[in-house]
């Protein structure tokens, strides 16, 4: 049985105090110990920001990759050995923005695997730019005047592109996020976990207590995720209220299912000699 | 016979409208060729169209080894007026011209007064419509016409027009048989054309293999151990992915097409470190974006294979052409120094075995290998007898076992060691965790900035050329070892500059030929000594500033005396290039 303790790393958080990030790495490590995982089964991928550094947090495999590229590295990983967990770290700006093509294709094709959004609303590691969940009007460095251009939802384009697990967390509330991821690796597909996690340096409008006021749970409200048309209802909604827990959940068949290839096991457990001549013998 | 070489050699080309199934027709007269025990070499002229454009095939057969193409052709199969008007230029005196003027009535004589070549009229519209057969079997009509015309034995034609159809439909494959027959019948019963140009059989001749250069790099891959392949289509890497895919269940690997180059290539880098030998293929534009994931392999030292087939740049350039265009840019691609290989094989057998050997060297020394193609190599048919597979042994270097992670205790992925190659565990091993890292980092992986640390995995990385330096191949000599001229090429170029070698020395000249298949690192020494052997050096390369010349310059101070290159975004043709060699002698 594993436990959170066993899977912290032995390097020390540098993350700002307060920082949402430390709750969300709680969060992770908690829901890995409650379904049982061994560590080493485990692959924490990210991309670049404060969010990338997560891996090197948890005591199990990791790739801290390139800005974007989280989710396509996170693929790779699980469709060559889909005997590993794989959950993928993106920022907003990683995941939504220089991503934003990885994102939608990563959501239409169901890998099994999990991605969790530490989504701040601005550019943390670059010292507050705009990021692309920023509010219309939001005054950064990069937009001192106030944004001009409208905030993307992630979850309606999940939605639009066939995720099967769309779910939207917050930092300020650690243990219905450990039972979000938890759900979240169990589903076999693609899992979208949208985590709202203010960045206590940059960000001084969405605040813990910005979204304290606002947030409520909705399966409190009997909010039915099979039901599509709820599901988008509820993906638009922001602004005086913004729900949190699992929006819509869908069946369809993995991509790992359907790589025809898989169905030996894991490609990386098969053989890696082969008789070519049959195929040479083809060009004769 | 042909005189300078000693060698029968006939050259076909079939041209027309793209669309109507002149690369399938070309296919099977090449084919048909190797069939018969004949050595075979073509390329294939298109531009990026579907439809509509001008599209030509050319074949040439021999009874010895074909290197390069001519330009000249000794029968033009003309589907349309286009490729009348374009190509009766390249036909030799003696050459035959197949037209049909009877669906095109035009006056050879008032039309090309110059014109030393046969027109020979055959009614391809009318044969086809005679047996209620589709406008496209104008071409199989067209084939068997110019089987007839070189007296080529017509069963050799008829089993490659079974092989080819006879997979997906019986009837059609007849239906071809027939057309075939009834244009080779009109040539030789009705028109009773006499033969200018004769070609045989072989017989006894051993088996050949007929296949592109991409089928070769794909071979290669396979037998190597390749497990994972991801590409975004893009000409004229793209028949890599086709290969791949049409065999990807049962060979047992995954080949996924993805948004985009980079995730093609950030994928690639995923499976590679969950332990899946991995590739990609792209051109120039695509290298280009998968360039920022090179170097996240570099850094994270993750084993990669790019195949960069280069077509004219910059930009989308010349689409379907030719040209070597990205040397200095697969040498020095991405931010930072790092090691890499970049290697560019030559012809069909050289991409077989480099692929395999890139898969290899990607793996045993954790480092991004670049196989640099092109449009001619990757697309163009050459026969080759089946690849040699002795001796080719799988390595995979430093790669753990949990035994072995055990043993070791304290495991650490970076480790500096002596040859700089750390031994490398695959997630799911017991006691091997780490965190693969683009960011610089210290032994266990972990971010570290530290300024001596940074100087140590660097020095660390670096300490693996000395192990590539002695295992990578250097380059051949092809000819005579005391020739007073060397031509000097790399990549695909060998072929048109063997033949154009084998022109001279058959001249009498004295030359040979230097070429490069490993470009990084540069093989300095063995070069050095060659360069001493010779008094003149010529430089061939097609592209505009002579790449490996300058690479030349900057490890060996010296480049090659005279330089001829070729930017037109068509591959040398050898009769041409001979000549430009020897002028380039004198």
């Amino acid at each position: 049985m594993t436990t959170p303790e066993e899977l912290r790393s032995t390097t020390i958080p540098d993350w700002c105090p307060g920082c949402g990030n430390h709750s969300i790495l709680m969060s992770v490590k908690g829901a890995i110990a409650d379904l049982g995982l061994d560590p080493k089964d485990v692959v924490l991928v990210s991309g670049i920001g404060c969010s990338a550094k997560t891996p090197h947090y948890v005591n199990t495999y990791g790739f801290h990759a390139i800005h974007g590229r989280a989710l396509p590295v996170a693929s790779g990983i699980r469709l060559a050995n889909h005997g590993l967990t794989v959950l993928a770290h993106c920022g907003d700006g990683d995941c939504y923005g220089i991503g934003m093509g990885h994102f939608i294709h990563a959501i239409r094709r169901n890998i099994n695997m999990t991605i969790i959004v530490h989504n701040n609303q601005i550019y943390g590691l670059t010292t507050g730019q705009t990021s692309p969940t920023s509010d219309f009007g939001f005054r950064t460095k990069s937009t001192p005047g106030g944004s001009i251009e409208k905030a993307v939802m992630p979850l309606i384009l999940a939605i639009g592109s066939g995720g099967t697990f769309v779910a939207r967390g917050f930092a300020g509330n650690p243990k219905h996020l450990r039972g979000l991821i938890a759900e979240g690796i169990k589903h076999k597909g693609t899992a979208l976990i949208d985590v709202l996690q203010p960045c206590v340096t940059f960000n001084r409008v969405n605040t813990f207590a910005w979204y304290r006021e606002r947030i409520y749970d909705l399966k409190e409200q009997g909010h039915d995720p099979t039901d599509r048309a709820k599901a988008i209802e509820k993906a638009f909604e922001w602004g005086d209220r913004i729900p949190i827990g699992v929006i819509f959940k869908a069946e369809r068949p993995s991509l790992d299912e359907l790589v025809p290839s898989l169905a030996q096991g894991p490609l990386v457990k098969q053989p890696i000699e082969r008789d070519i001549r049959p195929l040479m013998e083809r060009f004769i | 016979m042909d005189r300078t070489t000693e060698r029968y050699l006939l050259s076909i080309m079939i041209g027309g409208e793209a669309g109507y199934g002149i690369m399938t027709s070309g296919e099977i007269l090449a084919r048909s060729f190797s069939r018969g025990g004949l050595h075979v070499h073509t390329d294939v002229e298109y531009p990026s169209l579907i439809r509509g454009g001008h599209n030509t095939y050319q074949v040439c057969a021999s009874d010895k080894e074909v290197w390069g193409l001519y330009e000249k052709v000794d029968v033009l199969i003309a589907l349309d007026e286009l490729s009348l008007r374009e190509h009766v230029k390249e036909l030799g005196t003696q050459g035959q011209v197949l037209f049909d003027l009877y669906e095109k009535p035009l006056d050879p004589k008032k039309e090309f007064p110059d014109l030393k070549a046969e027109v020979v009229p055959i009614p391809l519209s009318d044969i086809v419509k005679e047996k209620n057969g589709d406008k496209i079997m104008r071409n199989t009509v067209a084939i068997g016409a110019a089987i007839g015309l070189v007296d080529y034995d017509f069963s050799y034609l008829e089993s490659v027009i079974r092989s080819t159809f006879g997979k997906k439909d019986a009837e059609v494959a007849d239906a071809n048989v027939a057309a075939a027959k009834s244009g080779y019948d009109f040539v030789i019963d009705k028109l009773k054309c006499s033969v200018r140009k004769r070609i045989s059989p072989v017989m006894d001749a051993p088996k050949r293999m007929l296949l592109t250069g991409n089928d070769a790099i794909a071979l290669g891959a396979l037998h190597g151990g390749l497990k994972w392949y991801s590409a975004y289509p893009m000409t004229p890497a793209s028949s890599i992915l086709h290969f791949l895919a049409a065999n990807e269940k049962n060979v047992g690997i995954v080949v996924r097409q993805t948004e985009d180059e980079i995730a093609a290539g950030t994928m690639a880098i995923g499976a590679s470190y969950a332990g899946a030998r991995s590739m990609v293929a792209t051109s120039g534009g695509g290298f280009c974006l998968m360039v920022e994931g090179l170097g996240l392999a570099a850094m994270s030292e993750t084993p990669m294979v790019y195949v960069l087939s280069q077509r004219p740049g910059p930009s989308t350039g010349l689409a379907t052409r030719h040209e070597q265009g990205d040397l200095q840019f697969a040498l020095d691609a991405s931010q930072g120094d790092f090691v890499r290989v970049v290697l560019a094989p030559g012809d069909t057998n050289e991409a077989f075995h480099h692929t395999f050997n890139a898969l290899n060297l990607a793996e045993k020394y954790q480092i991004p290998v670049i196989v640099v193609s092109d449009r001619y190599l990757s697309e163009s048919l050459r026969t080759t007898v089946p690849f040699d597979l002795e001796g080719m042994r799988i390595d995979r270097g430093k790669l753990l076992d949990e035994a072995k992670l055990l043993e070791i205790g304290d495991y650490k992925r970076y480790e500096d060691t002596d040859d700089g190659v750390s031994p490398r565990a695959l997630p799911g091993m017991k006691g091997g965790s780490f965190d693969a890292n683009g960011d610089d980092h210290y032994e266990s992986g972990e971010t570290n900035e530290d300024p001596d640390v940074r100087t140590q995995m660097m020095d660390k990385r670096f300490k693996k050329l000395r192990g590539l330096i002695d295992e990578i191949p250097e380059p051949a000599i092809y000819g005579p070892a005391d020739a007073n001229a060397t031509i000097v090429t790399w990549g695909s170029c060998k072929g048109p500059c063997m033949e154009a070698m084998n022109i001279l020395l058959a001249k009498g000249k004295s030359v040979n030929l230097l070429h490069f298949i490993y470009l990084k690192p540069f093989p300095r020494k063995s070069v050095l000594e060659q360069l001493e052997k010779t008094q003149f050096t010529i430089g061939v390369e097609n592209n505009r500033t002579s790449q490996l010349d300058r690479l030349m310059r900057e490890e060996l101070k010296r480049g090659a005396d005279k330089k001829i290159r070729k930017y037109d975004g068509r591959p040398f043709f050898a009769e041409h290039l001979a000549t430009q060699i020897e002028e380039a002698m004198r």
